[in-house]
This record gives C-alpha cells, structure tokens and sequence, in this order.
C-alpha cells in the first residue's frame, strides 16, 4: 500500500486510475492543478505521483523538473503518462523515473507501480 | 618554286646567253679579219680564236666535218673530266669520259649534223650513268674558216639536267598551286586594280557568285552589282587604299540568282595583293560558306533566347551555378523575390539570403552536393526583400556534358511556405485528434480491465445470467482495434514527414512473435493461429514496429479469411544473413494483377461478394515503410481463392 498522488486534467481518466489503484489497496488522491502538486505531496505525505504531460495548457515536463529540483519533494518517485508519440525520452530526462504511453494495459499500469514502488523502497533502505 | 632554283635558273641562262654573245662577237671579229687581212688561216689566228673560246665558262668543242674533234675549250674538259689528248682528233660520240658516254649522242650528231650543220638548242633526254635521267642542251653552227676548204662546226653540248630538274619542279609546283586553286572548296578571287577586276576565280567561287563561268577580265561590281549595296565593294575599296586586310565571320551577303535573291552566310578575308615593290596591287578574297552553320547559330541563339524567357516567365526560381558553386545566372523570379537587379544579387554570396538556422544544414549538403555530383532536394528558409524568411522546397541538379562530365549546377527554388504551414497545422491538428482520442479510449480501456478483474476468474455470467464476462472481451477487443486505428492515423502523418524513426534494439524475433500472438488470439478466439519456429532468430531492430507489422499481418490474415479458420506463422534464416517471417492464410486470396496495389496507400482488396472489409487501407503501406525502413522487404504469394503468404524478410548483421 502507498500513497499516491495523481495529476491529470482528465477527471475520467483520473477518477479510472483512482479506481484501479484503490482495488489494488493504494491509498490515492488526484488533482487537476499541476501548481498545487508541491502542496499535495507535502499534506498527504505523497510516496509516488503519476503525473500527465499536457495539463490544461502546463506542461508536466517542467511540473517534473521543478519538483525534482526542490529539495523537499525532489525524493518522491515520479512516473510521467502522456497519450503523445515519443515523449517517454524527453520526461525520464527531466527526472521521472518511468514513462507509460496511453493508453496502457491496467496489468502494465499496476506492474511499473510496485516496481517503482519496490525499488524506491530497496532505495530508502540503503539510504538509512 | 623556290627563289633559290629561280635564280639558279636565271643564272644558267644569262650565262648561255653570253656564250652566245661571245660566239657571235667571235663570228664577227672572224669576219672583220679576214676582211681586213684577206689572208689565208694561219696558226695565229686560228690560235687567237682557240684562245678566245677556250676562255668562254661553256663547254664548246670544234669539229671537223668528219665530227672529229679539232678543239675542245677548257670548260668542256673540266666539265667531262677529260684531258686534251684524249679529246683530239677523236670522233665526238667516241670521246671517252666519265661524264660522256652517251650512245643516244652519236646518233643525233650523225643524223642531224652532217646534213644541217646548225642546231639550236636542241635538248635531248638521255640516259646517263646509273640510268639517271640527263638534260642535254645542243647547239651548233657551221663555221667557215677562210683559207681552209673544209667546214668546221662549233658545237657546245651543255648539261642542263639541274635546270631542267629545277624546270620540272617548278611547273609540277605550279600545277599542284593551280590544282589547289581551283579544287579547293575555300571560295578564292583574287581582284586587280582599283576596280576589283577578276584576275582569277576559283570553281567554288564562281559557283557561288552564280552568274555563270565568264568572269576574268571583268570588275567584280559589274558581276555582281547586288553586293555593291551591301557595302562589300566599299570594303575591297577600303583594302585597296589601306592595305590593311578585312575579317568577317557568318557575315550575311544576297545574292541575285535569276532574280531570286538568295542569301548566305560566309566567313571572309580581303587581303591586299603586293608587288615586289610592296605596291598594292590587288584584293585577295579568300572566303569559305558558312550557311549551314550560321543559320544553325541562328537557330540555337533563339531557342537559347526562348529559354531565357522561358525561365524567366517561371514562378519558380531558377539559378544556375558554376563548378565553384558560385552562382551565374538568377531568373526574374528570383530578382523580384530579393529586391535586386542581376548584378546586385550576383555579387551577393547566395549563403548571406539563407535563415541563420539553416545555413551550417544547407552548406554541408551543399558541398556533399558538389562532391559526391548527385541531386539535391531540401528545405531551406529564403530572406526576401521584406525581411522575412520564407520556405523553398529547393532542388538542384548537375549539368553534364555529352561526356557526362560536370559543367554546372541548375537549381529551382520553390517556394512552399504556405504548404509548410499547412502541413504544420495539418501535422498538428492530427497530433491533437490522436491526442483527444486516446484521452478517452484511455479512461474506457481502464475501466473494462478493471470490470475484468473484478470478475472472479471462473464467472462468465452475472447473478441474472447476463454474459458479462464475453461482452467485456468484445468491447475491449474493438477498443483495441481503436486503438490500432488511431496509432495508424498518427503513424501515416509521420511517414509523409519522414518522422517514422526507428528505435533499434537486440532483442529475439521469436519471442516478440509469441507476445503478439498472445494478445490478438484474446481478440480472434475462433482463429487457430500456429507458429512454427523454424529457427531461433535474434535480431537488431525496432521491436515495437516489428510487432506492428506482425500484427498487420495477422489481422489482415484474419480479415480477409472470412470462411478459413487457420492462420499459419513460420519464422526461419533464408540463409545466414536474413532472417524471415511469414504468415499464411486460406482466405479469398489476392488476383495477381493486385499484387503490387496492395502495398500502396488506402487500397483495399475487394472481396468476391464485394464486402467492404474494416480498416483505412493502410496497414500494409505502413508495414511495407516500416520493413523498408529495417532495409528489408516484404514479398507476397497468392491466388485468388486460396489464401495470400505474406513474407517479411529482415537483413541479420
């Protein structure tokens, strides 16, 4: 179980990955305003974020870039989503970590979460 | 004829004309004497007369009238390389000399003399030592001595073989000039006097001016009174009184041929004719007929003008650059677009107009361009006189010679600024379609595989026995399809901008084939789809498009196999370096004739029944671009009826 946080202007798309996260026990918030994202990951302790890249005229790429370059919430694992072509190189090179094209299957959904999930973990742990 | 023989010749004959003179001079002192002493011949005057002609350069002997020889000079003993003793009181045809053994001789001097003592220069041919020809030149006269009954004959026997020789040259030489003459297709005259009139004419000459063969003697304008006109008697007048010679080339003249005025074309020379004072004497006309290639230059100046015009009523801009890649020649198009006149923009380095972006791009392809002499095809952003930077699709070609040599480089500019925003909007827009698209198929895709996983494994129906379960597939299946439809759309924008760029990685051909499988046998549950992995194959390219392909395939396999129930996949190495996919239906098959159509954009393969089959008509265009793309290639086998094999062959490393 974790807590996530989802940035997406899509209401449907957000309400659909809240639901798929829930059944798979995470604990999960979503927000349609990419400028708020700090504030969200600090209020509910935030452990991974999935975050789109075209927000309602923000770009997630530059979200991503300052979070990453913010000392208090450059730790949480970011994992960037777009329904654009070829997009995946340029946001892992701002900082997420991974980078799932939509759409997407719900099983590769939840695998790349546990596994950033796992690995950040296995992180901590040897940051400690 | 050289001076050099002429005056040798010159020389021979003064030289026998004194003789002459001295022999006469020596007549008439012999007549004077005797009148005077009226004495009989004594020694001392026949010894006076010895004396005088043993002075004479010429060979001169006196015979009797038996021809014995009485005397000999001392020319002629030099001259036959004989002594005095060997000459005396021998018969002359028996003279014995090296340079006088001459049998021909003795039959002349036997038939001729006797009976008339004189002969003037007689010239015989005779065959001398070695069989070498031999000119001899014979004269002789009957001298009376008084005091003496018998008759003497003073004979002198010259060899004139090298003047003779000389002679001969000299007339072969002028034959071969007059040969030359008149033979020659050069059109020669040559005029004499202030009035140009014909002193010779060659047949060519004659035969242009048309007015028939009687022209000697007669002044040029009077032969040809059209040319008077034309200002060509005021140019052999201007020669005449200059001496400085006249050139023309393709230099037009009329003629009057029985009132039919014809005009040709030639290139001329007047040359001033000199006597050996230097006084012109004469206009030499030395011309040959240029017609045919005039008017041929005529010909090839207007359709170089027709061009010019051409080019420059194009749109398009037009240049054409040296193999210094310095530009010159810019069409009005071009003109117009800087602001310019010619020379203003020639003097202008072409890179200076060319965006700053584009510059570095367009000089590199630019010498590769130049050094590699193929054509070039690209973008380039052009300043124009406002200051704005417009596209140009620009195009530029070698120029080769009949030896396929380089010469210069033509380039066409167009410009397709517009187009380019089009095709900017247009990519963009298609960008946001797919975009706007996937947003919801995204939110639906997620929702039925969470309603599929919610569902206990082994439920297919509800409480109230709805089949929830196979509708769920259904819709995902078309969702799928959707999907594919959409990447399809994005997928040809990017091709027709060149945008499809591959992702090469390792990765093993069989176990990519499995995966796709895998996932389309959920969507064709009815559809017995084999794989027989005839070789373990591993290879280097884009696994994602690769599965594309395979799944194009596959769903055109199954498309166009409505009644079928099988689809066969083999994978197996044509030989070390190429490694091959195939997948074979038995569906409606493909008429040959459709063959080669069916890799072309939006065809689709009509079915016997005519049915309409799903898609845009564009999977195998993108799978054929796709293995294109890999350096590989796709190859078809089919007949109607039967089913299609479709084969994409990929190269190994």
């Amino acid at each position: 179980m974790a807590r996530i946080l989802i940035v997406d202007d899509d209401q449907t798309i957000g309400l659909m990955l809240k639901d798929i996260l829930e059944f798979s026990d995470h604990k999960v918030t979503v927000s349609q305003q990419p400028k708020l994202t700090k504030e969200n990951i600090l209020q509910h302790d935030i452990e991974l974020i999935l975050l789109d890249k075209l927000i309602s005229g923000v770009d997630g790429t530059d979200v991503c870039a300052e979070l990453k370059s913010d000392e208090e919430v450059a730790h949480v694992p970011i994992i960037m989503m777009s329904a654009l072509h070829n997009v995946g190189d340029l946001c892992k090179s701002v900082g997420a970590v991974e980078f799932i094209p939509k759409p997407f299957d719900m099983e590769t959904l939840l695998n790349r979460v546990s596994e950033v999930l796992a690995k950040d973990k296995s992180g901590e742990s040897t940051r400690s | 004829m050289s001076m050099d023989k002429e005056m040798r010749i010159k020389q021979l004959e003064e030289d026998l004309q004194r003789a002459r003179e001295k022999i006469d001079e020596l007549e008439t002192a012999n007549i004077k004497f005797e009148a005077k002493t009226n004495r009989s011949l004594s020694n001392n005057i026949f010894d006076l007369k010895e004396s005088v002609i043993d002075n004479i350069h010429h060979p001169l002997v006196i015979l009797d009238d038996k021809l014995k020889v009485v005397f000999a000079n001392k020319y002629f003993l030099k001259t036959f390389k004989i002594s005095s003793e060997e000459v005396q009181d021998t018969l002359i045809y028996e003279v014995k000399a090296a340079q006088w053994d001459i049998p021909q001789l003795k039959t002349v001097l036997e038939t001729i003399l006797p009976s008339n003592s004189r002969m003037t220069n007689f010239e015989m041919q005779v065959e001398g030592n070695g069989g070498t020809e031999k000119h001899l030149l014979l004269n002789a006269s009957e001298i009376q001595l008084s005091g003496t009954d018998s008759n003497f004959i003073l004979l002198s026997i010259e060899n004139i073989t090298k003047r003779k020789i000389a002679q001969n040259n000299l007339k072969k030489s002028q034959q071969q000039f007059r040969d030359l003459f008149y033979s020659t297709t050069s059109l020669i005259a040559i005029f004499h006097g202030p009035d140009h009139v014909v002193d010779m004419a060659n047949d060519a000459i004659v035969k242009v001016w048309g007015k028939g063969k009687t022209v000697i003697g007669k002044p040029i304008v009077e032969i040809l009174p059209e040319i008077e006109d034309q200002g060509l008697v005021d140019l052999l007048n201007r020669v005449y009184s200059t001496g400085e010679p006249f050139h023309a080339v393709e230099k037009p003249i009329a003629f009057n041929i029985d009132g039919v005025i014809e005009e040709r074309y030639f290139d001329i020379l007047y040359q001033p004719q000199r006597d050996s004072n230097g006084n012109i004497i004469g206009v030499a006309n030395i011309s040959s007929d240029v017609t045919k290639q005039a008017l041929l230059n005529k010909q090839i100046r207007k359709s170089e003008t027709d061009f010019r015009q051409l080019v420059n009523f194009m749109p398009h801009k037009i240049s054409i650059a040296g193999l210094d890649s310095k530009v010159k020649f810019y069409n009005q198009s071009w003109l117009d677009y800087v602001g310019l006149n010619l020379k203003e923009f020639l003097e202008r380095p072409w890179l200076d107009i060319i965006h700053p972006e584009d510059k570095e791009r367009v000089s590199n392809e630019v010498a590769l361009h130049l050094s590699n002499g193929e054509s070039l095809e690209t973008e380039i952003r052009l300043l124009n006189k406002k200051g704005d930077y417009l596209w140009h699709l620009c195009r530029s070609n070698p120029l080769k010679d009949v030896d396929g040599k380089i010469y210069s480089w033509l380039t066409s500019s167009t410009e397709i600024h517009k187009l380019k925003d089009d095709e900017k909007r247009k990519e963009s827009f298609l960008r946001l379609v797919s975009h706007e698209l996937k947003t919801p198929v995204t939110s639906i895709k997620g929702y039925i595989q969470l309603l599929q996983s919610i569902l206990p494994e082994n439920v297919e129906t509800d409480s109230k026995n709805i089949p929830v379960k196979p509708y769920l597939h259904r819709i995902e299946s078309q969702i799928e399809r959707l999907i594919r439809l959409i990447s399809e759309m994005l997928d040809l924008s990017r091709i027709e901008q060149n945008e499809l760029i591959l992702e090469l990685s390792d990765f093993q051909l069989n176990e990519q084939i499995e995966t796709v499988v895998e996932d389309l046998s959920f969507s064709y549950r009815e559809m017995q789809i084999d794989i027989n992995h005839m070789d373990q194959i591993s290879v280097n390219a884009d696994r994602e498009r690769i599965g594309q392909v395979i799944t194009n395939l596959i769903t055109n396999a199954v498309k166009y196999s409505p009644d079928a129930k099988k689809v066969s996949i083999r994978i197996f190495k044509t030989d070390e370096n190429q490694a091959a996919v195939s997948v074979k239906d038995y569906g409606i098959g493909i008429a040959l004739q459709e063959q080669q159509q069916i890799f072309k954009r939006f065809y689709r393969v009509s079915g016997n029944k005519d049915e309409t089959y799903e898609g845009f008509g564009i999977g195998l265009y993108l799978s054929n671009e796709i293995i294109e793309k890999h350096q590989g290639k796709i190859v078809v086998k089919s007949e109607p009826g039967k089913g299609s094999e479709f084969t994409f062959i990929l190269p190994l490393k």
